[in-house]
């Protein structure tokens, strides 16, 4: 479903160039929920960010269902992030004047110009309504994010990301701001989700958080590598993503 | 659909927004006011305008005038008779006017009237301020002054002419503003400032304690522009110095037909003030008097003069005034007694002089119109100027309004960058701001189109109240700008112009920051704290 290949992006620091990735290769399929680990700065949100359409890489190729979205126009891309692709940030990343059912629809709105917006409106409040109550908010609906604690905000986070129903979800350390009982709460939910058929693709550097994956990769030197079952590291293959991929 | 929900959303909800809000509220007002305003002004003007001549005028373009002028008005009411309704001839000329025993000197431009016919071709009765209390008592004819005494209750009382006009004006007055100001009238007492030594006050009517009567040695009778001989007060009401029938003098100029002093000394006319005249046109009311046509004309010697050789020049006229029949196009009627008047002097053959010849080759045909341009044309060029003026100062506003949404994109950058990871273009982002912009500017144009019309409808109102808390605070001086009252006529036209010009404005202020916020890069926005 979702496939890159040998990714490169560097930064300039100052005057020294940072090569963050270095012909990072990964591949998850669909309904799969995968994990890349690395420590801070090794560049796991860069490659989520490319792998999201969000940041372009300096070279190599994401493919999305046998698109290659660089290819695509920068429109096209933002409407590969507003139909396929949902985001869920470590700091929620909510809309302050917008109440929770508002900052749910919101993708929505985006989708929707303002001519249509009036016969779809029905349609998508109801569908706004039906993912408050699978993330368990349908009483804060009418909340601003002000008002609710990080658990309930990173709930809306992902109802936001959900109601376009997106084919992928990339969620970037979605519980790095959470207290532990909140983390398991929202864990608990992505599985669910997981296990209602949504792809993931996850962040984090939590290990406990990454056991919750089917697959779990890390990323090193700006490289992928691959993890087996008791955690131990294997460099990858010089061959493709495709062919290292499980 | 998202743009126009965030920015309706940030409009009520952002503290800055009603800053930016009451920016473009000011300005607006602002400039609707100054074009409401001028704009009225430009319509008094105008349409006073229309009134102070005749409808068609023949204008001579020299002082020494031009001859022929009853043989042209006679030979029009036979070729026009259909669109000349009337014609009466005018001159003007310059002159000092001067109220005798007083140091009061002043230059004054001259008109010689056929009051009767005048008063037909233009709206100058309208203006006359004691034929309107006293209809039908002013004339230019030679008069003598009349004097108020006591009737037999001990009350004043003019002499019976005067008492009948009055009496029968008072049966028709229906205006309360008209008859309030006739009870502070006849005997209002203000002192005379230009009088050295100090004499007493002249009433606005002469009055003894001996009967009701006329007094005095019969003099022509004067109209005076009314800021030429009297003065208005903060209130915009005139302080009259003088009594009705007063002496005062003109001295004239006289000119021969080729336009050389005749060698004759100035000559001095003792006349009577009759009445004041006001047209509402400031230059006019304090420049202009009026006279009678033939004593004029004949003080100019510009009446038949006997020529050495035998046999007399023509009379000669500065204008001949056309009133036009009902329903007659202007420039229609302009243009078919134009062709007249060069029909008319091509018949007049060999016998004319080269003097009156060169007279007439000058004298051309004109509307009310092709008249007040230059005058309108000025001040329309002023309300433009003046319009312009505040519109510059409204361009702060919109730099403003621009460093204001500079303000909003930084501190939205974060939220920009939510909005781009959701599939938000650039080019959407930028929509958002603009249409953001465009929303203050509705607001703002709509409250300040509001506050403007409020403001105008109530101008005189609120410098009323000014003046009585300071009479320095009354900036409207009808002094200077002819009218009592500042304009207070908002025009839907200019209010929906000045508040598209806003809202297209605030969209332009903001257009860079819009633009910035729509090349905000994601990931740089998200990170953004």
């Amino acid at each position: 479903m979702l496939e890159a290949q040998n990714i490169h992006k560097s930064y300039l620091q100052g005057r020294a160039r940072l090569n963050v990735l270095r012909g990072a290769s990964l591949r998850a399929e669909t309904g799969e929920f995968l994990v890349i680990m690395g420590a801070s700065g090794s560049g796991k949100s860069t490659l989520l960010h490319i792998l999201g359409a969000l940041d372009v890489p300096d070279g190599g190729t994401v493919t999305c269902d046998g698109r290659r979205i660089f290819e695509l126009s920068r429109r096209d891309r933002s409407v590969y992030r507003n139909r396929h692709v949902g985001f869920v940030f470590q700091f929620y990343h909510l809309l302050p004047e917008l109440n929770v059912l508002e900052n749910v629809l919101i993708p929505r709105l985006v989708t929707d110009s303002a001519w249509r917006w009036p016969s779809v409106r029905g349609r998508a409040r109801r569908d706004a309504e039906e993912i408050l109550e699978r993330v368990g908010l349908t009483q804060r609906s009418k909340h601003r994010p002000r008002e609710l604690s990080g658990g309930e905000m990173q709930r809306v986070a992902i109802g936001r990301a959900l109601i376009n129903r997106p084919r992928l979800l990339l969620a970037d350390e979605p519980t790095g701001n959470l207290d532990a009982t909140a983390g398991e709460g929202i864990l608990e939910l992505l599985k669910g989700l997981n296990e209602a058929g949504q792809t993931i693709v996850m962040v984090t550097h939590d290990v406990e958080v990454a056991s919750r994956a089917h697959r779990r990769v890390t990323l090193s030197d700006g490289t992928i590598y691959q993890a087996d079952h008791a955690g131990v590291r294997r460099r990858p293959s010089r061959r493709s993503a495709r062919e290292v991929a499980p | 659909m998202y743009k126009w929900f965030l920015a309706w959303r940030y409009l009520h909800t952002k503290l800055i927004a009603i800053f930016a809000v009451a920016s473009v509220t000011l300005c607006v007002a602002m400039v609707l006011v100054v074009m409401s305003v001028m704009g009225g002004f430009l319509d008094t003007i105008r349409a006073r305008s229309r009134g102070l001549h005749s409808e068609i005028v023949l204008e001579g373009g020299s002082l020494q005038g031009f001859p022929y002028y009853e043989e042209f008005g006679g030979y029009l009411q036979v070729r026009l008779p259909d669109v000349v309704r009337l014609t009466t001839p005018a001159i003007y000329t310059y002159g000092i006017f001067r109220v005798p025993a007083t140091t009061y000197t002043k230059p004054a431009r001259v008109l010689g009237v056929r009051l009767d016919d005048y008063v037909q071709v233009n709206d100058f009765s309208d203006g006359l301020h004691y034929n309107h209390y006293y209809p039908g008592t002013t004339t230019l004819a030679p008069q003598r002054m009349p004097v108020a005494g006591f009737d037999e209750r001990g009350e004043l009382e003019l002499p019976p002419e005067l008492e009948a006009a009055n009496a029968k004006w008072q049966t028709s007055e229906t205006d309360p503003e008209r008859i309030g100001e006739y009870d502070l009238l006849p005997f209002e007492v203000s002192p005379f400032p230009y009088v050295t030594p100090a004499v007493p006050a002249e009433r606005v009517f002469a009055a003894d304690t001996g009967a009701p009567r006329y007094a005095g040695e019969e003099r022509d009778g004067i109209i005076v522009g009314s800021d030429l001989l009297h003065e208005r007060n903060m209130n915009g009401r005139f302080e009259r110095y003088l009594a009705r029938g007063a002496d005062v003098a003109l001295t004239l100029m006289p000119l021969s037909p080729t336009g050389n002093p005749t060698g004759e000394p100035p000559v001095r006319v003792a006349m009577r003030y009759a009445d004041d005249s006001r047209t509402g046109i400031y230059e006019i009311d304090s420049l202009c008097v009026y006279v009678d046509f033939d004593m004029l004309q004949h003080k100019l010697a510009m009446d038949a003069q006997p020529l050495a050789g035998g046999g007399f020049t023509k009379p000669r006229t500065s204008q001949l005034l056309m009133g036009l029949r009902e329903g007659v196009g202007l420039e229609d009627a302009r243009d078919r007694i134009a062709a007249e008047w060069a029909r008319f002097q091509s018949g007049l053959g060999p016998g004319v002089s080269d003097a009156d010849a060169n007279a007439l080759r000058f004298a051309e045909v004109y509307s009310w119109e092709d008249l007040q341009r230059p005058f309108i044309a000025a001040v329309e060029k002023e309300k433009v100027l003046v319009t312009f003026l505040f519109a510059l100062i409204s361009v702060v506003a919109i730099v403003m309004l621009g460093c204001i949404f500079y303000m909003i994109v930084e501190k939205k950058t974060r939220d920009i960058g939510v909005l781009k990871s959701i599939g938000a273009s650039s080019g959407g982002v930028a929509g958002l701001f603009i249409g953001y912009a465009g929303s203050v500017g509705l607001v703002g144009s709509i409250l300040g189109t509001l506050i403007g019309a409020l403001f105008v409808w109530n101008i005189n109102d609120i410098q009323d109240f000014l003046a009585s808390l300071n009479p320095q605070l009354r900036v409207w001086s009808p002094d200077v700008y002819s009218f009592d009252r500042i304009p207070e006529v908002v025009k839907r036209a200019d209010a929906l112009w000045v508040a598209s010009i806003a809202v297209v404005s605030s969209m332009l202020g903001s257009l860079i920051p819009a633009i910035l916020a729509g090349r905000v890069w994601p990931v740089k926005a998200l990170r953004y704290e």
